[in-house]
């Protein structure tokens, strides 16, 4: 473990020495970047209501996810992502005889970075996201089905060096899917609200200002 | 090399027989469980089966709620449009078994079963008509029976039988005590090729069986 610290800590010395901006005035005025930002983090989903996701699953307790921030205008933040969630289907009486259901989303957002502090920042954010749930029922064949997600939320962040911040973000995520099914149904499958909380690192490839 | 080749086409044939699901069509079924005089059954179970010519699957199960009432989601299968909907017995009831369930008996992606009834295993009476030939020249030909019955299996489409049903010596019927049946029966004379219809009741009391004689 210790050694796995060490590495998160020294190796984005290593590796983004080579883009250290030595000039300080220059680097307060630049508002363009386009060197990356990787967001490395585990994630909880909380799903709440009467929908398939709440009322017929339980989510494994973490998934994971990975955002590439790749484009940044003064505190503006643009990047690309995608995480993964499983479940365990529970109510096999709405859900079918499927044994487990895997999500994934496909994301872009926009993110603004509020330096609070030297080392402390509020990330708030909206993105816009495809979601598939993908099911595995009976001899282990699969199938899925798509929807189209919105995203709010923010992100707490603390910068541990020049290169490495540590992150913990919390979002409302609403997924729209469009599954055919009598009317009266229709609201359980399509219609998706959840709460995202997310833990993490984050490496900053151009730096983080003002370390 | 032989070898090789027939496990591909073994394997090849056995994803054919296997059941595909579409997850992303959702069919309903609804019901309703009740015994006899009414009541609802709870906590009974119901399960979804669907079938093809080499496979099976339980797609989908419940139990009734406390008012009898049971809803069933399932993914629709991709190729197979024969659906069969299992209503579970016990140790007091007698089950029942809706099958030949189409695709095309579905409404807006729904199925109603609409009202199950149960009846106790105590409550069954075997009908036996004893089918007396008075008369060499004349055939049954149709034999029907209505009331409470208790028939295990549902055909919601039925089959055309490719043969007519012959009946010979005995008819057996499971039907319900202390009721009074309504028996339709057709009698061809293969002489005149005339065919008459008789309409009788029967009477079924509490005994275990319900013996009942037609002379033709």
């Amino acid at each position: 473990m210790k050694k796995v610290l060490f590495l998160l800590i020294v190796l984005p010395h290593l590796l983004f020495s080579q883009s250290k901006n030595d000039n300080a005035d220059q680097e307060v005025e630049q508002t363009f970047f386009h060197k990356p930002q990787f967001y490395f983090y585990i994630s909880h989903h909380i799903n709440k209501g009467e929908h398939f996701l709440a009322d017929g699953h339980k989510p494994d307790f973490f998934g994971g996810g990975i955002q590439i921030n790749f484009i940044k205008y003064h505190n503006v933040k643009f990047g690309l992502g995608w995480e993964y969630h499983e479940y365990n289907v529970t109510d096999k009486s709405t859900i079918g005889n499927i044994n487990s259901s895997f999500y994934h989303a496909a994301f872009a957002k926009f993110q603004y970075q509020w330096d609070i502090l030297k080392r402390w920042s509020i990330e708030p954010y909206l993105g816009l996201g495809a979601t598939r749930i993908q099911q595995r029922y009976i001899n282990s064949a699969r199938d899925d089905f798509y929807g189209m997600n919105f995203y709010a939320g923010g992100n707490f962040t603390f910068k541990l060096t020049k290169y490495l911040s540590v992150f913990t973000g919390i979002n409302y995520n609403n997924i729209r899917f469009n599954i055919n099914t009598n009317s009266n149904w229709k609201d359980y499958f399509n219609k998706v609200n959840q709460i995202q909380m997310q833990f993490g690192i984050i490496l900053t490839v151009d730096g983080n200002k003002g370390l | 090399m032989k070898k090789i080749f027939f496990f591909a086409l073994g394997l090849l044939c056995l994803n054919c027989t296997t059941i595909q699901y579409d997850v992303s069509t959702r069919l309903v079924f609804e019901g309703q469980v009740n015994d006899r005089q009414g009541n609802p059954i709870s906590n009974n179970d119901i399960e979804a089966w669907i079938k093809n010519a080499s496979d099976i699957d339980l797609i989908g199960f419940t139990t009734t709620n406390s008012d009898g009432h049971f809803e069933l989601v399932i993914p629709s299968p991709k190729n197979e449009t024969d659906f069969e909907i299992t209503v579970k017995g016990n140790s007091i009831y007698r089950g029942k078994k809706y099958i030949n369930i189409y695709r095309t008996d579905f409404q807006d992606y729904y199925f109603n079963v609409g009202e199950i009834t149960l009846l106790e295993l105590e409550d069954i009476s075997e009908l036996r008509i004893t089918l007396n030939q008075t008369n060499q020249e004349n055939t049954i030909t149709d034999i029907q029976v209505s009331g409470v019955l208790a028939d295990q299996t549902i055909w919601v489409n039925p089959v055309q039988e490719e043969y007519p049903e012959h009946y010979h010596d005995s008819y057996y019927k499971q039907v319900a005590k202390n009721q009074a049946l309504n028996l339709l029966y057709e009698v061809r004379n293969n002489t005149s090729g005339q065919t008459n219809q008789f309409n009788e009741i029967i009477n079924v009391g509490s005994d275990d069986t319900t013996p009942y004689v037609i002379n033709y």
